[in-house]
């Protein structure tokens, strides 16, 4: 006789978990006393709020391109400026790289806090420290993306096959050879397309880093919207969305040829 | 790679891929250097200030603020974790619909890819100006901005994740005479879970982030207070405010981690 014993089914655990989640969502709603009727019941108030939006006024077109180009320099310098401080940073970070374990806690711990710093906050730190201006922007966002590259090419050093590692070490290579010879040219198409995300990302940001007073195209449309000048603000919403589509397409393209 | 890339090359030089990818970048710093005022002077002179800054934080906390900051915080967190939710039940069928494999027809796919594109294109302080002055004050704006640009790059995640799936699951389902539904249902949902989780990690963390500065244009959370407080010289709680946002990120930050690898390691059973 024999025992014809099937294994267990799994639990099927979606229903306990989605009942969790609905929960967690609706003591939220409640919580925050938002109200989504409000949405509906304002929804002929929307179509004509928007519709302030249709006529983009572009006389002052040659400012906004203008401030566009700066928004666009602010990312690229402050992506270049994350680079270095993120090269610097990140072999230490990485497990088969870092010369001991207090550097590596160190370096780990300073990527992470400047990860954790919202750049809208360091750009009002350094904007009240040096004044308006792009600068402080530029810096902002090095700072700020800094840790995501760090932690980034840390963990592309990481990946490496140890073995490239071990066979520098073999020949007497130090710290700086084995992060030149090793790492770098066994992770430079992920690392190109990190920076090519964080350069994407950046551009984002730089456009709204003017609300705070750090350059760019945002404190434009801020002050647009403040004053109630719809069409200037759609003519200013249009080249932002252009200009990161643009730039979208123009960094996955690079990613594509790399590969 | 390619092979331009190489070094040594045949003829000793270094590879001209190589030279410009160095060279023109920094062409590019050096010529737009005034367009953003960058000197070293400016920024030495700084120093100093930020140094001044720095030596301000060191004041005792303003403590009857802690209630306040709760509730703040606690805002930041529900306007994350609700934007989240709308977003992943907006998405998921435009994501759907946005992967070529799952997608109906070619012209569905082209346009909610398009739309997807277009929604994210914008960054959420941007929705969020224009939600608060059509909306007014408060978090409602704040969700509605987040949750849209969440719904662009989600639905793209979505849509990334369904279209590596293995295709044998899928003929296998194919072959026993299931419709287009089952087949995404049963075939391709279920392998695409584990990256879902963690693009959600991921948008999570970002969202967390993004709801710490809406804020800044009224649209709710600790961004508002950490803005005036700043304005306002108020260093008893800028301290407090940097560090419980700090404290926060960085908590999701090694929960995600964790959690990432669970779901990876297909301990969570979701489906």
């Amino acid at each position: 006789m024999s025992t014809n014993t099937l294994p267990t089914k799994p639990k099927n655990l979606f229903p306990v978990w989605l009942s969790v989640v609905l929960a967690l969502l609706w003591l939220i709603i409640w919580d925050l006393g938002v109200d989504f009727k409000d949405l509906l019941y304002g929804i002929e108030d929307m179509t004509e709020y928007f519709s302030r939006y249709g006529t983009p006024n572009f006389s002052n077109i040659s400012s906004y391109l203008y401030l566009m180009v700066q928004t666009l320099v602010t990312a690229f310098w402050g992506t270049t400026l994350a680079f270095i401080i993120a090269a610097v940073v990140a072999p230490y970070a990485a497990r088969p790289l870092t010369p001991n374990a207090v550097a590596y806690r160190v370096a780990r711990e300073l990527l992470n806090f400047m990860r954790a710093m919202p750049d809208l906050l360091l750009a009002l730190i350094f904007v009240s420290s040096m004044g308006l201006g792009p600068l402080p922007g530029v810096l902002a966002l090095s700072v700020h993306t800094a840790g995501f590259l760090g932690k980034f090419f840390a963990e592309n050093m990481e990946r490496v096959p140890a073995g490239k590692y071990e066979a520098l070490s073999a020949v007497g290579a130090g710290f700086t050879q084995k992060i030149v010879f090793a790492a770098w040219p066994s992770m430079l198409r992920e690392a190109v397309g990190n920076t090519l995300y964080i350069f994407d990302r950046n551009v984002r940001m730089a456009a709204v880093l003017g609300l705070v007073g750090a350059g760019g195209i945002g404190l434009e449309l801020h002050d647009a919207l403040r004053l109630f000048k719809y069409n200037q603000a759609s003519a200013l919403i249009i080249i932002i969305l252009i200009t990161i589509v643009v730039i979208d397409n123009l960094s996955s393209w690079i990613r594509k040829v790399l590969n | 790679m390619n092979p331009s890339w190489y070094w040594p090359t045949p003829n000793g030089k270094p590879p001209l891929t190589a030279v410009l990818s160095v060279v023109l970048p920094i062409a590019v710093l050096v010529l737009t250097a005034s367009t953003v005022d960058m000197s070293t002077n400016k920024v030495f002179y700084a120093l100093p200030r930020m140094l001044d800054f720095t030596q301000h934080l060191w004041v005792m906390p303003d403590w009857h603020y802690l209630p306040q900051l709760g509730k703040k915080m606690l805002e930041t967190v529900e306007m994350t974790l609700l934007a989240t939710a709308l977003a992943v039940m907006i998405s998921m069928p435009l994501g759907i619909l946005a992967a070529k494999n799952a997608s109906p027809n070619p012209w569905i796919f082209r346009m909610t890819r398009d739309l997807l594109s277009f929604i994210r294109a914008l960054p959420e302080l941007v929705w969020a100006l224009v939600f608060v002055s059509a909306l007014g004050l408060g978090p409602l704006p704040g969700i509605m901005a987040l949750a849209l640009v969440t719904v662009g790059f989600m639905g793209k995640f979505i849509a990334e994740s369904i279209e590596v799936v293995d295709f044998k699951a899928i003929e296998g389902l194919e072959s026993t005479g299931c419709t287009k539904f089952q087949s995404i249902l049963y075939a391709m949902l279920p392998q695409a879970v584990p990256d879902f989780i963690g693009s959600l990690l991921y948008i999570l963390d970002h969202n967390l982030r993004a709801a710490s500065i809406l804020g800044l244009v009224g649209a709710g959370g600790i961004g508002y207070d950490m803005v005036m407080s700043m304005r306002l010289f108020n260093y008893e709680r800028i301290g407090m405010i940097a560090l419980s946002i700090y404290a926060l990120v960085t908590l999701l930050d090694r929960l995600s981690d964790v959690f990432r690898q669970k779901a990876i390691g297909g301990i969570l059973n979701v489906h």
